[in-house]
């Protein structure tokens, strides 16, 4: 029972979370501004001005569908998505019906009812959610973000009347009403109580802060193995995929996919391709090319199967759930109970104590150590989305960091503070002769103090004195001297070669022998 | 020869049958977490605060960061868990403060994105060597408190 109750609870959440990041992001004013304006403005590059019925109406009349088509896959000097490729479906509908709303032809009633929040007159949240959180809910624009009690005290001091004022007349950077003309003054008085109530609550809604991006690497193109569809997946797919927010079928989940495979893969690639429902064009990733994607859906597909052969029957979704949220507008999410099934479960894999290549570089939400409940967690970076372009190995991260860095495809800093700052290297050799069989330890300072300072190592960790330390591989494994970072961070015992590397038959070379 | 069956193969069965249990066991514990190797997990304060633990992804910060920077000029020490880092020195500008001030990295008013793992997943560095050397389950989240939130 308290399972259930549990249960509902999260779907609840997750509805609710879901619905209002949708509605927060969808504001055509604001959309319209910055994408379409300086074009659509002006009559740049042929761009049908924006407010010039003329020029509007034969467009118009060609339906209005079309103009949406034409805003999400561009058409003659306009790019896809007015140049955003970060935008979605429904914020490109909403700011073509904006223009065409500016352009005084009304877009089609039942298109309008769909893509424009109808407003509920006792609500102010949801008034917020439709026409405020463009702006609030980041802050941009100057705007004070939604329960940032510092920057709302400061304005309420002079007085909840002076601020529906504002709100109602704009001010600063912010329109009357918000950009919203058809909101009743009533409305708009609830939303400003409402963000007012949220900001002496404190912060209640987490701020939508996108991890930063790495540094700029050219894309290269990915392997042509099997993995390729699986990092698409994670880099662009997983996020709403992994854990079936916004009504997107949850991998692996082979009740909600059995009905979407009956069209066929093929169809499935399309609508993965051109989008589907609350899904953009290729996961929202413009930039992916079109066997990417469908290397991506293959994967999906091939999880499902996989799912379908480990799973009991009580860990799918009745198919009356699977109806339910095909029908629903907009799709509510569904949640899965139960885990989907593991493929290093199988008992004929063939090392089952090593990462199948499935399992590596997991996305948050997949990894066993985030909360996929958190909303934090659907915000992070998936490791594969910055792996892709860097060199592998076959440990660790699967990534090998320290060619990474020679190569200079990543490049971190030395200093916190000054971006030229640079390592101080010292090429030094030591070899340590060891017991046994095994050929001679090299330990190579420089690869060391590329990232390392001295300070971090000599003399806590290393007494830099000949025969003054003690080692074993049994102090390694326990974290002790070379396992400080060898088997935490830097690549671990398993690589044995990469540190006794030296023949004892060798013959010196100038090194430093401990 | 009946007898002679149970004196010789039925103890090597019972232990073959442990063997298998303890297999299983393993294969059960080892398959629920695939995070990052060296994300590290904090939960000194977390968990009796009500809030989810730290999950702290290294490989998110070597592509920007060498290691000398945290780990000599930030003063964190090479131990999981052992900094004592709580909000107020971060808010200060200590340890993670130094960056997640708004200016460098987000800022403490986005809770959700650090304290984002799982309720009781204990302290360590996931996927360590040393991990693989202690019982198994003991640091995947307790289940009681997994459901809590």
């Amino acid at each position: 029972m308290r399972r259930t109750a549990f249960i509902i609870g999260l779907l609840l959440g997750l509805l609710s979370s879901a619905h209002a990041q949708t509605q927060e992001l969808s504001g055509g004013r604001s959309i319209y501004d910055v994408q379409c304006l300086p074009c659509h403005g002006n009559g740049l590059l042929g761009a049908p001005r924006t407010g010039d019925a003329a020029a509007w109406a034969p467009r118009i009349a060609a339906g209005v569908n079309g103009l949406y088509a034409n805003a999400i896959k561009g058409k003659g000097g306009m790019p896809p998505r007015g140049g955003n490729a970060v935008l979605t479906d429904t914020q490109v509908i909403a700011a073509v019906n904006h223009m065409l709303n500016l352009s005084a032809a009304k877009p089609a009633a039942d298109v309008a009812k769909t893509t424009v929040a109808p407003v509920d007159a006792a609500s102010g949240r949801k008034v917020y959610q439709a026409s405020c959180a463009a702006c609030h809910a980041t802050g941009a624009a100057g705007a004070p973000k939604l329960g940032d009690s510092v920057a709302w005290t400061q304005r309420l001091n002079a007085g909840a009347g002076a601020m529906h004022t504002s709100a109602l007349k704009g001010k600063g950077a912010m329109p009357p009403k918000g950009g919203n003309a058809s909101l009743a003054d009533a409305d708009v008085r609830a939303a400003v109580d409402f963000m007012l109530a949220q900001a002496r609550g404190g912060a209640a809604t987490p701020a939508a802060v996108a991890p930063a991006t790495a540094p700029a690497t050219p894309s290269a193109p990915l392997s042509a193995d099997g993995g390729k569809g699986r990092m698409v997946y994670q880099a662009s797919c997983a996020a709403c995929h992994s854990t079936g927010v916004a009504g997107a079928p949850k991998i692996g989940d082979s009740a909600a996919w059995t009905p979407r495979l009956k069209a066929g893969a093929g169809a499935m690639q399309v609508s993965a391709l051109k989008g589907k429902g609350a899904m953009p064009p290729k996961g929202g990733n413009a930039s992916l090319a079109d066997a990417d994607v469908r290397a991506a859906v293959d994967y999906i597909i091939s999880q499902m199967r996989t799912g379908t052969a480990g799973a009991d029957a009580g860990t799918s979704v009745p198919a009356t759930a699977v109806a339910s949220v095909t029908q629903s507008i907009p799709p509510a999410p569904v949640v899965a109970p139960g885990p989907a099934a593991q493929s290093s479960n199988d008992p004929n894999a063939f090392n089952r104590l090593m990462t199948p290549p499935s399992k590596r570089n997991a996305a948050p939400a997949e990894d066993g150590i985030h909360d996929p409940a958190s909303p934090g967690t659907m915000l992070l970076q998936a490791p594969l989305a910055s792996f892709t372009t860097l060199p592998r190995n076959n440990t660790g991260n699967y990534v090998d960091w320290g060619a990474a860095l020679s190569k200079k495809q990543i490049l971190p800093r030395w200093d916190v503070r000054d971006p030229k700052a640079d390592a101080t290297v010292m090429d030094l050799n030591i070899v340590r002769e060891v017991k046994g069989s095994m050929p001679d330890v090299v330990f190579p300072h420089k690869q060391h103090t590329e990232w390392l300072d001295c300070s971090n190592c000599h003399p806590a960790i290393f007494i830099p004195q000949k025969g003054a330390n003690q080692i074993s591989m049994a102090a390694i494994m326990l974290g002790q001297k070379c396992g400080v970072c060898h088997g935490k961070v830097a690549f671990p015992v398993s690589e044995c070669r990469l540190c006794h590397s030296r023949s004892k038959n060798a013959q010196p070379t100038g090194e430093v022998k401990r | 020869m009946r007898t002679e069956f149970r004196k010789f193969y039925r103890p090597g069965v019972l232990w073959a049958l442990a063997l298998l249990a303890a297999i299983a066991g393993t294969m059960i514990t080892t398959s629920e977490a695939q995070a990052e190797y060296g994300d590290v997990v904090i939960n000194n304060h977390s968990d009796a605060a009500g809030m989810r633990p730290v999950v702290f992804p290294h490989w998110f910060h070597r592509v920007r960061f060498r290691c000398k920077v945290c780990h000599a000029d930030l003063g964190f020490k090479f131990k999981a868990g052992g900094n004592d880092i709580n909000m107020v020195k971060i808010i200060d500008g200590q340890f993670c403060g130094s960056c997640h001030n708004g200016k460098v990295a987000w800022a403490v008013d986005s809770c959700d994105l650090c304290h984002s793992g799982k309720p009781g997943t204990p302290t360590q560095v996931h996927e360590s060597t040393i991990n693989l050397l202690v019982t198994p389950g003991a640091l995947t989240p307790a289940p009681a408190a997994a459901g809590k939130r």
